[in-house]
């Protein structure tokens, strides 16, 4: 019982003097430091020290923005706090809003098994990226292969496989972190701004007869959504949105569906179901329909306009 | 001529990484770069011999004369993680500089095994003081020595042509298998 009592009060003992000599060295040792630094780590950041932003933690990120902030040079981004903590550093800070946006992860593929052309089945493996050292397992060599690595990993939970083999992100959960987007082999994945609504379903560099033979939604660089909106671009073979909403135009031009609006439908249901595809084919009928008409009608116009001039000229000439 | 002995003991022949597999966990991870290796190899050699210092007075002049030997471990992990607090602390009033130097490998050694094995090896083996001193300090040497090693050949590692199955930690824990056989070597090069 003795030797109980001695080893508790010794442990008890040298716990106590270590607290006492480390509160009161703390005192003696005290370091001045800017205390906004305690404040944006506690009160603003996420505090997931998930090292998103490319700093050792919080803490790291908090001193940066107090250093960024003296100089004068633009804040640094916090990724899973978007721009609601973007904004309240700001304000903290009395700076102007810097406008870093919200984004979100975007599969660029809608190729699903009926829709692309398999090249092999991978029995062996059942991962991404050992099935891009055999060459994967679509036609395509820039589509989402569906083994699901984003899925593993994926700290969020915000992406699934659907049914037909695609990865598909789940925007509400999705934070913009960018992991899915290192461990992706094809480089599918994106960061694209939240409030986009216009996507471009496709990741396919290949050349046009390449891409038209492998996947019956590839975009093979025809470059008629150019023309509808000058936001776009044709970048080695694919088309690149750059702005963030986008005309519906755009994507009624795309001949092969490659660019889907998300007015109605959600990026997934356009990979998912049939029916928004079909939906969203209807308008694009009725809306072609009514730009024919009203081409028909312009021609009339300046047929007529050009009838009425003509005769006048004729007069003109007599006189 | 003994202390000589230590002191080759520690740095080779019973390497803590390589032939104790001490203190794994810094040795794969903070061994991507040759200056991040000499940053954590300066914080241990540092730790490790105040650590081992204050143990060893500690167990002999307030456990042993208690009879409390079997409370060592605990005891000891509860100075050592004190004692880091402390020396963080100290150097960043006194010396700023070392404490941007050291970083934050100080805080991320308080609980590295290493430290706490040399304390307690140290007891073990029952060496005075000066014995003691030699085989911690020599042991943090040999800690950065296989640090240093390691760091420099996985820096060659990530440029040169690996077959992508084998590149990054698959190549990496090879080449520490590959190091520690090579430290096996070592053994019986002193009697006893």
């Amino acid at each position: 019982m003795n030797e109980i009592i001695i080893a508790v009060v010794v442990l008890a003992g040298i716990g106590l003097v270590a607290g006492i000599l480390l509160s009161y060295f703390s005192k003696v040792f005290h370091v001045e430091q800017d205390p906004r630094i305690e404040e944006i780590n506690e009160n603003i950041l996420p505090g997931a020290n998930c090292g998103a932003c490319g700093y050792a933690g919080c803490r790291d990120f908090a001193k940066a923005v107090i250093e960024a902030a003296k100089n004068g040079e633009d804040l640094p981004e916090c990724p899973p706090g978007g721009p609601e903590v973007a904004q309240e550093l700001a304000s903290f800070l009395g700076l102007e809003h810097g406008g870093s946006e919200r984004k979100t992860a975007l599969v660029k593929c809608a190729g699903t098994s009926e829709r692309a052309n398999e090249r092999a089945q991978i029995r062996s493996v059942q991962d991404c990226r050992t099935a891009a050292l055999y060459g994967g397992n679509k036609e395509c060599q820039y589509g989402c292969m569906g083994y699901g690595d984003c899925v593993k990993a994926c700290p969020y939970d915000a992406i699934k496989i659907y049914q037909g083999n695609i990865a598909i992100v789940d925007p509400e959960k999705c934070t913009g972190c960018g992991i899915c987007i290192d461990i992706c082999p094809n480089n599918v994945i994106e960061l694209v701004p939240s409030s986009r609504q216009t996507h471009v379903l496709c990741n396919s560099q290949a050349p046009t007869k390449a891409t038209r033979s492998a996947c019956s939604v590839g975009c093979i660089g025809c470059k008629l959504c150019q023309r509808k909106d000058k936001d776009f671009s044709i970048e080695n073979n694919l088309a690149v949105y750059n702005a963030k909403k986008g005309k519906e135009e755009a994507a009624f031009s795309c001949p092969n569906n490659v660019i889907v609006n998300t007015w109605q439908f959600s990026v997934a249901a356009f990979v998912e179901s049939t029916t928004a595809r079909e939906q969203f084919a209807a308008r694009k009928t009725e809306y072609k329909k009514l730009e024919k008409e009203k081409r028909k009608k312009a021609a009339a116009a300046r047929k007529a306009k050009k009838a009425k001039a003509a005769p006048k000229k004729k007069e003109d000439k007599s006189e | 001529m003994e202390y000589l002995l230590i002191a080759i003991n520690s740095v080779f022949i019973g390497n803590l990484i390589l032939a104790k597999f001490l203190g794994i966990c810094p040795f794969l991870g903070v061994s991507k770069k040759v200056s991040t290796a000499l940053g954590m190899s300066m914080a241990v050699m540092f730790v490790m011999t105040l650590a081992a210092t204050v143990t060893w007075i500690l167990f002999h002049f307030l456990l042993e004369p208690l009879n409390l030997q079997y409370l060592r471990t605990i005891v000891f992990i509860l100075v050592i993680a004190s004692l880091v607090q402390l020396t963080e602390m100290a150097i960043q009033k006194i010396s700023p500089a070392l404490y941007e130097a050291l970083g934050i490998y100080l805080p991320l050694i308080t609980t590295n095994c290493a430290i706490l094995g040399v304390a307690i090896n140290s007891i073990e083996k029952e060496y005075n003081f000066l014995g003691m001193l030699v085989y911690a300090f020599f042991g943090a040497v040999g800690f950065a020595l296989a640090l240093l090693l390691f760091s420099g050949i996985r820096e060659r590692l990530d440029i040169s042509s690996v077959p992508k199955s084998f590149r990054g930690a698959a190549s990496s824990l090879i080449v520490a298998g590959i190091l520690s056989l090579a430290f096996m070597g070592f053994a019986g090069l002193v009697p006893g």
